[in-house]
């Protein structure tokens, strides 16, 4: 045969590859990494660099502005206690909360969605009614029961958000692998005789993981969001400790006195909503080739 | 009289690391009333210069050149010129009827928006002149078939609308992308017949693109070879096919599968006598009375399920070492049987035994062991392989499933011997499937098949995805690891052609069914049963004369539905020769010297003169 195709000399890309190049000139999304970057950074290190700790009461300077001379750079709240230090700890709180209780809601999601999608009929049928189930169940007054057995602790938080989360990952995972078991890489494993765990865990997740990587950035705000709400509604975090949600509400008091202790942590917490949205939708136009030019 | 004349055309894209010339300076021209083939592999641009004439590029392509039509040229036209000449003087058929079609839509809605649009007709008129062209492209019940939705039709039928609306508004020109590529070798006849009655009755030119050099050689004057954006030879049929001056012609015309000369195949075939009945030790695989049914939703009625019988009653035995053909229009049950063989389909009744072992009767920890015997490739080569892992890997997987006591470096030995002998360098083995070719993922596909050691291959439709020459490369490879590991072939296929330099025996299908079994040879010298005869027939001849000259068979309309087969004889509603017994009585699959055959008239039909049935 005297013809060979040239195909194979063509540079060609991979899907993650080619998102990350799209990605990149997303201006949006990387002005929503750099930013994140930043604030991260700040959120581990910087309460270090500070000469106050997060509980100590500085009695002389109760409620003043931010001010470089006395060290508060954000000002203190109506007990003196350091606002710069307080924010920078309920932002490692906020946000472990939301990355934690995404992950859980990403692992339980995952394995329950892509095994109900897989093997499908009977068992779909009874897992997916089970997601039903707890759907219709009131978010609030699950966790005040929550709150009420085991009493008010972070873990219990990460609990509730992780349990509620993981239904919609659960419902979007079991749609793609629908459609992805009905592919002829899976067809060619069985016809191996692969092992349906092996089949799920080779074949099935790695192909979900676009749209995982998207659904993660954006539940991460969502979490984020759920519990400043609870927090504000005083279910959240327990005195001393803080988070971001539970800084805006002490703020919220004490607006007119002392308007920096709403300011610093609500901006601190718009910036980081905006820039997981930027960066998720970044990557969903990213990740989707039709959108490529 | 020149109608279309192009000159100098380049067709760039700019993709975001690279610009790609996908037409490197084209020049050809095209005369009123005459209907031009371009011929080209993927990636020729053959497809990229007529969509660059209409200014339909993607928007990170350009042209440069000129495009002379009716005096002016189109390349320099503004958007809104262009769009009065787009559909009314020129028009295009794409490759899939599906998609270009509007789901939403139904067909009266498609057809009479256009016309409506640029000749300002009213409703009726524009529906009834609608009618009148469906009738034109030979639409059964035009009237009935004008309120249907696009999912309604099958593809001929589809295509055949696209046809008819791209004639409304009666074009200078017409140009159809591969419009019978996504068909059926029987309905592929159709439309080419249906091109050729246009072109007559209405005076269109016609561009006809395609891949396959057979379609050209009946239907087309002249012929332009196209190769990587180049022109390679531009010539009027006969001389392309008869004196080919270009080496890439020539490799390209040897390419082509002849249906009814004799070349070499690619097995020996011993006596040409391995039918069923002369060995009869132990066959490898044992297929008896298989049926396999899906119950399907009823669309009438919400609560009931009807019954789609894929796979009725197929009786099949597969010799050690030989290649069976399985052939049959696209819905007839043949990917269905070579899945229920594989037990990847649930088997509704019916007996499968492997090496004497009953599969039917084993349940799937059981049955795994013996799937290292038996396995599959498949027909759409990126498809089959798992994007996300390596080709390495890919290849690893039965090792692992199937031999968990090889240590990593075994695994890794073994995998580059196999990818050796498909013809993959090693260096393949930490790359994606997206970074290869076609048919280098085919081979992949091979390898991947090969690894254990099979007994059975299954190969359904394994080359036609493919480029024709890439067609023949892969199938000459089956043929050898073939003779070197003694492997048996189930090779499935929708085209004669195609399975014929590679089986001992082929069996046909229809709806569900086999209605002929025989050696290869004898098939296509004396088919017996009248579909085998129209399945021949409808594979394009690529000889001028020969294409020209020979009465071909048409097969009217298409395949009916499997939920509810004709009675009697299955194919007595479109058989030439049927008559009251086909209507009512059920053919047996009987012996006709080497050939089993499933038609009452057979034995007319193998010694002559059939009658003709009264319809």
């Amino acid at each position: 045969m005297g013809i060979e195709t040239k195909q194979d000399q063509v540079v060609v890309k991979s899907l993650w590859g080619d998102a990350w190049r799209t990605l990149r000139r997303n201006r949006a999304a990387m002005t929503g990494a750099l930013l994140m970057a930043i604030i991260l950074l700040a959120v581990t290190v910087g309460p270090w660099l500070s000469q106050y700790a997060y509980d100590f009461t500085d009695w002389p300077n109760t409620s003043i502005g931010p001010s470089l001379g006395t060290g508060h750079f954000f000002g203190t709240d109506t007990l003196g206690r350091d606002l710069f230090v307080r924010t920078l700890y309920g932002g490692r709180i906020s946000l472990l909360v939301g990355v934690v209780a995404s992950v859980v809601s990403l692992l339980i999601g995952i394995s329950y969605g892509a095994t109900a999608g897989y093997f499908g009929g009977r068992l779909d049928a009874i897992m997916m009614r089970f997601v039903d189930i707890l759907y219709a169940m009131p978010f609030m007054f699950f966790v005040i029961l929550l709150m009420v057995f085991f009493g008010r602790n972070i873990l219990m938080i990460f609990l509730a958000i992780g349990a509620i989360n993981w239904l919609d990952m659960a419902r979007i995972v079991r749609g793609q692998t629908l459609s992805l078991k009905q592919r002829e890489f899976v067809e060619a494993a069985q016809a191996q005789g692969v092992g349906a765990l092996a089949i799920l865990v080779r074949h099935i997740v790695p192909n979900l993981l676009g749209v995982v990587a998207i659904y993660i950035t954006l539940t991460i705000p969502q979490v984020i969001l759920v519990e400043s709400f609870l927090s504000f509604l005083g279910l959240g975090v327990q005195e001393p400790m803080t988070s971001w949600g539970a800084l805006v509400k002490e703020g919220s008091e004490e607006m007119e006195t002392a308007p920096w202790m709403l300011l610093f942590p609500a901006f601190l917490l718009a910036t980081t909503l905006f820039c997981f949205n930027f960066i998720g939708d970044g990557m969903r136009d990213a990740l989707d080739p039709k959108d490529r030019q | 009289m020149k109608l279309l004349e192009v000159s100098g055309l380049k067709v760039r894209f700019w993709t975001s690391d690279c610009e790609v010339q996908a037409v490197k300076g084209l020049n050809f021209h095209l005369d009123a009333g005459e209907i031009l083939g371009i011929v080209g592999e993927s990636g020729s641009g053959k497809s990229q210069s007529v969509l660059s004439i209409l200014g339909l590029l993607a928007d990170n392509g350009t042209a440069s050149g000129t495009v002379n039509f009716c005096g002016q040229n189109l390349l320099a036209l503004p958007e809104a010129e262009l769009r009065k000449i787009r559909g009314k003087r020129i028009s295009m058929v794409f490759q899939d009827p599906m998609t270009s079609l509007n789901p939403y839509l139904t067909i009266a809605g498609q057809m009479t928006q256009a016309l409506r649009q640029h000749k300002k007709l009213s409703k009726e008129a524009a529906q009834e002149h609608c009618v009148e062209m469906l009738e034109a492209v030979k639409i059964p019940d035009a009237r009935k078939c004008f309120d249907r939705y696009p999912h309604e039709l099958s593809g001929g039928m589809r295509q055949r609308v696209m046809i008819a609306s791209c004639l409304l508004l009666s074009p200078d020109i017409l140009i159809a992308d591969e419009p019978t590529t996504a068909l059926d070798v029987t309905v592929q006849a159709q439309i080419i017949r249906l091109m050729q009655d246009i072109n007559e009755r209405f005076g269109t030119a016609i561009i006809f693109i395609t891949h396959d050099l057979g379609v050209v050689a009946g239907l087309c004057e002249r012929v332009l070879v196209m190769h990587e954006g180049d022109l390679m030879e531009e010539g009027a049929t006969r001389k392309i096919f008869y004196q080919p001056k270009n080496a890439y012609t020539k490799a390209l015309l040897e390419a082509v599968s002849r249906p009814h000369q004799q070349v070499t195949p690619f097995i020996q075939r011993d006596g040409e006598t391995t039918g069923q009945g002369q060995d009869e030790t132990s066959p490898l695989l044992d297929v008896h009375n298989l049926r396999v049914h899906f119950s399907v939703k009823n669309p009438e009625r919400w609560s009931s399920k009807l019954l789609l019988k894929a796979v009725d009653g197929v009786d099949l035995s597969l010799q050690s070492g030989e290649t069976l053909g399985v052939v049959g229009e696209s819905g007839c049950g043949k990917s269905t049987l070579a899945r229920a063989i594989l037990r990847l389909v649930p088997i509704t009744s019916g007996r499968v035994c492997l090496l004497g072992k009953t599969l039917t009767d084993l349940a799937e920890p059981k049955l795994r062991p013996l799937r290292k015997e038996m396995t599959i490739i498949f027909q759409d080569p990126l498809a089959s392989l798992n994007p996300r892992m390596t080709v390495g890997n890919i290849v690893s997987e039965p090792l692992w499933t199937h031999r968990p006591d090889l240590s990593r470096q075994a695994v890794k030995r073994e995998v580059m011997e196999v990818l050796q002998r498909v013809g993959l360098g090693n260096e393949g083995l930490n790359r994606y499937p997206h970074e290869f070719s076609g048919g280098q993922c085919q081979r992949v596909g091979i390898a991947r098949a090969l690894i254990l050691k099979p007994r059975l291959i299954i190969c359904d439709e394994p080359v036609s995805a493919l480029d024709v020459p890439i067609q023949n490369q892969i199938m000459r490879l089956l043929a050898d690891l073939q003779r070197e590991f003694g492997l048996s072939l189930i090779f499935i296929a929708h085209d004669l052609a195609v399975v014929r330099n590679i089986s001992h025996r082929i069996a046909v299908m229809y709806l569900g069914q086999i209605v002929e079994v025989a050696p290869a040879l004898g098939l296509y010298e004396r088919p017996l049963h009248p579909y085998t005869s129209a399945l021949i027939s409808a594979v394009p001849v690529p000889d001028p004369d020969t294409e020209r000259k020979r009465k071909k068979q048409l097969l009217s309309g298409d395949l009916p539905s499997p939920i509810n087969p004709p009675s009697g004889c299955r194919f007595q509603t479109r058989c030439r020769y049927a008559e009251q017994r086909c209507r009512t009585e059920v053919p047996e699959l009987r012996r006709i010297s080497q050939t089993l055959v499933a038609c009452h008239k057979a034995e007319e039909l193998s010694t002559g003169r059939p009658t003709r049935g009264t319809h």
